[in-house]
């Protein structure tokens, strides 16, 4: 601490040294946010940075593993005596599991924001009357407020960023193996951009609702409700429709059967879209890093096909073995398969588009916190 | 320079008037006790006047003009608020360096020596202090803010008697060093004398009473006489309260301020004067909600005399 000398003359009367400090810093402030949510600040940081830790740890064993099944061949290889051992060395590369399970570890990010650091930050000074104190010191509150929160969404921000950017390196080689492709509704939202988005909607949203609720408690279970469903209706739908995808399965038994469900037959089959919604890869033919929205088969007179011709095709497709199969007898026979796809250049518009709708949903909130913050009363 | 003027202040909270139409003009160096029932309007007007509140109706300025609650305000009005809040799980330490991260005027030679000198441990939680303590660290921050207004809201209710001795003590000393106006709330009846020269009453809401101690008290005094010559006191005197028994009956009374250049202490046959305390005073209007004591020429309500059967 450095010691203060009595300043110039304090006012009208003269008669008393002033103590002036010169005006405030954002050091000064910072101090004080920093004390007052440190405990919370290092809590988040102890479980973001353990998912950092297993994420490198992943990725490296991943990465170097799957050179070597490149360097082998052994990729969609069935050879078990050659590639059987490389396999092995990392089962975790087996599956789709761990690219699924990053997802979700990723989706508690912005929920565990929004309620440690955001509801309480405000709720908890309402709650212990402690805003009589920090709003009756030489300090607006409405400074008080906003550097605050300014200083603690940077850092959750940049530290979602940085988690984002990590779990894309460390799926990456899911993709060429599995398909696992970015646009996937769980992937799509936890990377760099999406989840820098959502946690720093988490947390102004966890402040607003502690400014209006005055509850620390209370605060902290309505923004983890709020942020799980807006989490789970963007995860179901609003991605659906951000990217054009909509899901059409059990309506039509072509779709059904193209994606896999048994058909029955009674159910009239009358277009032959295939709802794909999946990336591009060793399952779906399509352009590399697409998002395959729709895939549909032509006759030999290019028109789309409908109804019994739809039909008779199915039936033809029961007789090929592999997809090279069914291929070249669709070649043979002057039929087509199309596919509509989002092309992977549009890959980081859409990623921008989430990510600003989020921006703004979070500078409406701050927003709406500095105003409550203005107008409510101690 | 009024330290403190309200003029016709409201506030309401939901359909409830906390504050109505207070109009408040306090002097500066004084050490002003706001006193009044609970419900009164005490917290209301302090939150008012440090701007945590915004009114309903009229307006409210401190220090000669100053918008309560601005910035200009905040840095010359120090607040120490009912059950003194801190943070209570940051060492004292720690607490007084967030005060004077918060604050431009900040005097941390005063704030560490007061400390000390009150043996208050810097690494101790503030949760684990005694209420007396905690109260004298939020007492130690206000002043090392080095304010022109200092406003507590019943700064004594959570001390014990050792406690209030010690803070008011403290606090007399401040204000003998510096100068600085005061306004505190309080409860306690009994220790206003010594520490208030400036006396606010209020009632539901309203101001009862309003004034500078010293002429309060020489205003006002006690009548004994006979229960049933009531009326003869009236002709000199306003009576605030009566308490009358099978044949004597005592008055607080107020002297009609017409009536001072013929009064010269003569008071009515049969009668006797005594001097008020400040206690009795006050204790008097908060029994009498409807009788009023402003400065200037502000009528004097009659209150109703109360029966009191031995």
């Amino acid at each position: 601490m450095t010691a203060l000398t009595p300043g110039a003359a304090r006012s009208a009367d003269g008669t008393r040294g002033g103590w002036f400090r010169p005006p405030q810093s954002l050091a000064s402030l910072a101090w004080v946010t920093w004390r007052q949510h440190r405990a919370a600040i290092i809590g988040l940081a102890v479980l973001y940075g353990g998912l950092a830790v297993i994420m490198v740890w992943a990725a490296l064993q991943g990465h170097a593993n799957y050179t070597a099944l490149i360097r082998d061949r052994c990729i969609g290889s069935t050879q078990l005596v050659r590639c059987g051992p490389l396999l092995g060395d990392f089962p975790w590369l087996m599956n789709t599991t761990y690219p699924i399970a990053v997802a979700m570890a990723l989706h508690i990010v912005p929920l565990l924001t929004g309620m440690f650091l955001g509801a309480p930050v405000l709720a908890r000074e309402f709650e212990q009357g402690t805003v009589r104190f920090a709003w009756t010191q030489g300090t607006s509150r409405t400074r008080w407020a906003v550097v605050q929160l300014t200083l603690l969404a940077i850092p959750v921000t940049a530290a979602a960023a940085a988690l984002g950017a990590l779990a894309a390196w460390s799926v990456r080689p899911f993709g060429p193996m599995w398909g696992v492709s970015l646009w996937r509704s769980g992937q799509f939202d936890a990377t760099a951009v999406t989840l820098a988005g959502w946690t720093l909607f988490a947390f102004s949203l966890g402040t607003t609702v502690g400014v209006a609720l005055r509850r620390t408690v209370p605060a902290m279970a309505v923004t983890a409700a709020s942020l799980a469903g807006l989490l789970g209706v963007t995860y179901w739908k609003l991605n659906d429709l951000l990217l054009g995808s909509r899901p059409r399965i059990g309506r039509d038994p072509a779709i059904a059967l193209q994606a896999g469900f048994p058909v029955s037959d009674s159910g009239p089959v009358r277009i032959l879209d295939a709802m794909l919604n999946e990336g591009a890869g060793p399952m779906n033919p399509g352009p590399a890093g697409s998002l395959l929205l729709r895939g549909w088969y032509t006759g030999p007179d290019g028109h789309r096909l409908i109804g019994a011709s739809a039909d008779r095709l199915l039936s033809a497709s029961q007789h090929t073995t592999s997809a090279g199969q069914w291929s070249s007898w669709l070649t043979r026979h002057h039929y087509a398969f199309w596919v509509s796809y989002q092309p992977p250049g549009r890959y980081w518009i859409f990623q921008s588009i989430e990510g600003g709708a989020l921006l703004v949903l979070t500078l409406l909130l701050g927003a709406a916190t500095i105003w409550l913050v203005r107008h409510r009363r101690a | 320079m009024n330290v403190l003027e309200a003029s016709g202040l409201g506030k309401r909270y939901r359909r409830a008037w906390a504050l109505r139409e207070c109009t408040l003009a306090i002097p500066p160096g004084r050490v002003t006790a706001l006193v009044g029932p609970n419900g009164a309007g005490k917290t209301t007007l302090m939150h008012l006047a440090v701007g945590l509140n915004n009114p309903t109706s009229g307006t409210v300025r401190v220090l000669g003009g100053l918008r309560a609650g601005s910035l200009e305000a905040l840095n010359r009005v120090a607040f120490v608020a009912q059950d003194a809040p801190l943070y209570k799980n940051l060492p004292v330490g720690d607490m007084v360096h967030l005060a004077r991260n918060l604050n431009r005027r900040w005097d941390q030679q005063r704030a560490a020596s007061r400390l000390a000198t009150l043996k208050i441990p810097l690494g101790r939680k503030v949760g684990k202090l005694s209420g007396g303590q905690q109260a004298q660290v939020a007492l130690t921050i206000a002043i090392a803010r080095r304010p022109d207004l200092l406003i507590l809201d019943e700064p004594l209710a959570p001390l014990d008697p050792l406690a209030r001795h010690e803070f008011l003590a403290s606090l007399m000393e401040t204000v003998a060093e510096d100068g600085i106006s005061v306004l505190f709330s309080s409860h306690v009846i009994s220790e206003l004398e010594r520490i208030a020269d400036y006396l606010v009453v209020l009632a539901d809401g309203r101001v009862q009473v309003a004034g500078d101690v010293e002429e309060l008290l020489a205003g006002h005094c006690v009548l004994t006489g006979p229960a049933g010559q009531i009326e003869d006191a009236g002709a000199w005197f306003d009576i605030v309260h009566c308490r009358r028994g099978q044949s004597q009956a005592h008055l607080l009374a107020r002297l009609r301020p017409a009536a001072y250049p013929e009064f010269a202490g003569n008071v009515p046959n049969g009668w006797q004067a005594s001097p008020v305390t400040l206690e009795e005073l006050v204790l008097a209007y908060l029994r009498e909600p409807g009788a009023t004591a402003l400065p200037g020429p502000a009528p004097l309500g009659r209150g109703p005399v109360t029966e009191v059967t031995a």
